[in-house]
């Protein structure tokens, strides 16, 4: 029984299939890709893993436990965490206040609590102001803190999603194109957080990327869907000489870096 | 530490400024302006609930001035027609109230926009229409009569002392409000009205948090709707009908969406002006009108974003002011 | 029932529900066409009227130069308002635009109230007052007249927004502001023109609606019945404008005469809400999909 499953996963639209019973399988701590080109199912994958949009069918395990039935934010607070393509960032908050939303996946104080401003809340949310600060220091970003998210670059948009996603502590975190709109350096950089996140605290990574020197130096296994079928998946270098992937991209492949 | 008041020091030191003045001013005032300080005490309390209801949490309510007359008629007829401690009515209209709100929640779940604010418009006609049709309980389309209620003893019968009795309600309440934005509830509330797909993966839960921001929203405008009876001595039905809850939805948006000093300030600016401009006599409206339009094209973050856009300004111009970009 | 009732109530709803489809229709023109929701276009139905009692009471013309004149005095100010006073709010986040039409509706109804201190107000209809009898049915012409009307106005500009290039020219705007701009197309002409035609919408409400009701300064309150039309009908299109007010009319004028006259206006909302939860984007609407 492998660490977080998924099996025969499909989603529809409107009749149209996004995914159709698609499967995979990641062991505790490994970083998987999930690659294919444009309308390929990626997202719509990940989307309902996280319960944002419903599965028409298969399932979803994370360690023994079925999720494809649980609300949305149930999911998430069972431990499994997700960037967006387009951030979904807080534009009217502040960096800080941004990141600080993740902070209570795993522990609230109660509404009468909020509302009276008691001791237990005020040290919550010291405490995840703390982490919060930290966590903006890890990416680089604490000279943003009280910048409102609204008036920044893609790019650091991107990095604010992943800071604030991590918040949640999540134990399968699902990353969707998180190196768009960065320029080398900065993908390097991502990259890096990555590892460190896989390796240090034990998260197992499911990254959706268009670049594919950085998938490729990045993930154990990659998976590869086109219209909305698993077609491929193996080690960065199986895949990468298989036949069919390489149809589905007619030739752009290790070039399209 | 209050950085929910929107831009840190600079919206805590309004809210002080505002608060001494509450405090302080009314004595030096005329006896008719006591009253006005009553009423706009009470529309910072309407204003702060539905705020966080729509400047925060994202959701559009029409229908708060039927939470005010769920709270104003139960408050009045416990006190006077059942003999309840008046201070005990008070809340009971409130939870009255937050009862409903609990139940316009539920159409906040599937709908958004226009289509929720004309659900909210819809309970509104139905509370209407409801009033008119229970006369022995409501009076009816005749109204109710309203009492000033008793403290430490004495019957609160002068407009000041009752403008002292309201005012530590409305300082708690605006604690309270500005506490909720600084807490696990108040990121809840200012994510989903970003964004829910976004809230939702970070475990918060859109049912519960809109209708927790309904539930409370409702209870402030109850304590409203219970003072404003006993302020004006009497309730009448065609006080509570859509232009009152479009009145303060103006307020937020001319004080600031989603800051507690908006509330605050919107809703106290927009208690008084009217009075101010009296002087107009029938261009009065026109000329309100007009300074609304003329504060919404130079500001149209609202009031509350005054103070900045001067800093900003002296900024420019090279005086030396400390400060973040963006705030 | 008799036939003879139900056709006269027929006629009276159709009629009544006319006019919300035209307030309902200037809405969602100057919605989709700008990106403003006006919730002043109330007062815009109540400056058509006063114009047509104007040209009516004190230029004394006769009810088809009245007529015209009006609309073409609507369509001006719309423009100029466009130009004026909502150009600079365009970039205001939605709210603060929503209650800064409300501030320039509350202007114009306080102007118009205090230009007419007179207490009698109306314009003669343009039928003589008798009723039309079809058999045992008694109609009254004014009834015919709105929901004709309306009806001809409708189909011309469902019309004009096929067919004509300005028309398309606005559809291209309501859809893409930018692709507009870069094909050449006078984005800011289209504003003021979308809010003419808005206007002139609102001020024919006023016209057919002032012998219903006569003309007051708070005729303005028939855009909560607008928003309602167009509600129902899915904001999006100028049928579900027409179908959302016309059942509205209808199901109001029935309403009313079964249910009684209180309950008249909890109907229409039942109707609304019901819709709603059961298809929330109105008759004719469709699902906006958001793509995270």
């Amino acid at each position: 029984m492998s660490f977080f499953m998924i099996e025969g996963a499909s989603v529809v639209f409107r009749g149209l299939r996004a995914v159709s019973s698609v499967g995979l399988s990641m062991d505790k701590g490994q970083i998987h890709g999930l690659i294919g080109p444009n309308g390929a199912g990626k997202t719509s994958l990940v989307n309902a893993i996280s319960g944002l949009v419903p599965l028409a069918a298969g399932s979803i395990v994370l360690e023994g436990r079925e999720l494809h039935h649980l609300a949305a934010h149930r999911i998430a607070a069972f431990g499994i965490g997700r960037t967006f393509q387009h951030a979904e960032i807080f534009a009217d908050r502040t960096v800080g206040e941004n990141v600080m939303t993740g902070g209570y996946a795993h522990r609230r104080s109660k509404l009468y609590q909020d509302l009276l401003g008691t001791w237990r809340k005020v040290t919550l949310e010291r405490q995840v102001r703390a982490e919060a600060e930290a966590m903006l220091a890890a990416f680089g970003l604490l000279h943003l803190r009280d910048t409102f998210a609204g008036d920044l670059p893609f790019g650091t948009l991107k990095k604010i999603d992943l800071a604030r996603a991590l918040m949640a502590r999540p134990r399968v975190l699902m990353l969707d194109e998180p190196t768009s709109g960065m320029n080398n350096v900065e993908a390097q950089d991502v990259i890096a957080s990555c590892r460190r996140i896989a390796d240090e605290f034990g998260v197992t990574l499911l990254v959706i990327e268009h670049n594919m020197r950085v998938i490729m130096g990045l993930a154990q296994i990659i998976h590869v869907l086109d219209h909305g079928e698993m077609i491929a998946e193996g080690t960065p270098s199986e895949v990468q000489k298989n036949p069919r992937v390489i149809e589905a991209y007619l030739g752009q492949g290790a070039a399209h870096a | 530490m209050f950085d929910s008041l929107g831009g840190a020091g600079r919206r805590h030191a309004a809210l002080t400024v505002l608060i001494v003045v509450m405090i302080a001013v009314p004595p030096w005032l005329g006896s008719y302006y006591h009253f006005i300080a009553g009423l706009a005490l009470i529309n910072v309390i309407v204003a702060t609930g539905l705020n966080l209801l729509t400047g925060n949490a994202g959701q559009i309510s029409l229908c708060h001035s039927s939470f005010m007359a769920i709270g104003a008629y139960t408050t009045t007829y416990l006190f006077t027609k059942v003999g309840f401690y008046f201070w005990l009515a008070l809340p009971a209209g409130g939870l009255l109230a937050a009862l409903f709100g609990f139940a316009l929640g539920f159409p906040a779940l599937r709908l958004r926009g226009f289509y929720l604010a004309v659900v909210t418009l819809g309970f509104l006609e139905v509370t209407q229409i409801l009033i008119e049709q229970i006369p022995s309980i409501t009076g009816g389309v005749r109204g109710m009569q309203a009492a000033r209620p008793p403290i430490f003893g004495m019957t609160l019968s002068s407009d000041l002392s009752l403008y002292y009795a309201i005012l530590p309600v409305t300082l708690f309440g605006l604690w309270c409000a500005a506490s909720l934005l600084n807490s696990p509830t108040g990121r809840a509330f200012n994510a989903i009205r970003n964004s829910e797909a976004a809230a939702q993966t970070l475990a918060i839960p859109l049912a519960r948090t809109k209708i927790i921001a309904f539930v409370i929203a409702a209870f402030y405008a109850g304590i409203g709707g219970g003072l404003f009876a006993t302020l004006v001595g009497f309730i009448d039905p065609i006080e509570f009908g859509v232009w009152t809850s479009i009145r303060h939805v103006v307020f937020i948006i001319v004080g600031g969406l989603g800051s507690v000093a908006g509330s605050a300030v919107g809703a106290i600016v927009l208690t008084v002006l009217p009075e101010l401009l009296r002087g107009f006599k029938e261009y009065n409206e026109f000329v309100f009108g007009g300074l609304l339009l003329i504060v919404l094209i130079v500001l149209p973050n609202g009031l509350v974003g005054l103070w900045p856009m001067l800093l900003g300004r002296l900024r420019a111009f090279g005086w030396p002011i400390p400060g973040k970009s963006g705030a | 029932m008799t036939t003879a009732i139900f056709i006269q109530l027929l006629v009276a709803g159709l009629s009544t529900g006319s006019i919300y489809a035209l307030v309902a229709l200037g809405l969602v023109l100057a919605f989709k066409g700008t990106g403003i929701l006006n919730f002043g276009q109330g007062e815009l139905v109540t400056f058509g009227a006063y114009v047509a009692l104007f040209f009516s009471a004190v230029m004394k013309l006769p009810y088809w130069q009245v007529f015209v004149l009006t609309l073409v005095v609507a369509a001006l100010f719309g423009a100029a308002l466009e130009r004026g006073l909502i150009r600079p709010l365009m970039r205001a986040p939605a709210f603060t635009v929503v209650v800064a039409t409300l501030a320039i509706g509350l202007m114009i109804k306080n102007a118009l109230r205090l230009s007419w201190q007179e207490s009698v107000a109306t314009i003669p209809s343009p039928f003589p007052d008798s009723s039309i009898r079809l058999g045992s049915i008694s109609i009254n012409p004014n009834y015919l007249w709105i929901t004709g009307c309306s009806l001809v106005i409708m189909a011309l500009l469902a019309l004009f927004f096929r067919s004509s290039l300005l028309g398309k020219a606005m559809r291209g705007v309501a859809q893409n502001q930018e692709a507009a701009r870069l094909m050449g197309i006078r984005v800011n002409w289209i504003f003021s023109g979308t809010f003419a035609i808005s206007t002139l919408i609102a001020a024919l409400a006023g016209i057919l609606l002032a012998p219903l009701i006569g003309i007051q300064a708070e005729m303005g309150g028939v855009i909560l019945k607008g928003f309602v039309a167009a509600i129902l009908g899915g904001f999006q299109s100028l049928l579900g404008c027409v179908v959302g007010g016309l059942l509205l009319g209808v199901l109001e004028t029935f309403g009313g005469a079964y249910v009684g006259g209180t309950f008249k206006d909890v109907v229409a909302f039942v109707l609304l809400i019901v819709i709603l939860l059961v298809r929330p984007h109105g008759l004719f609407g469709q699902a906006e999909a958001r793509r995270v």
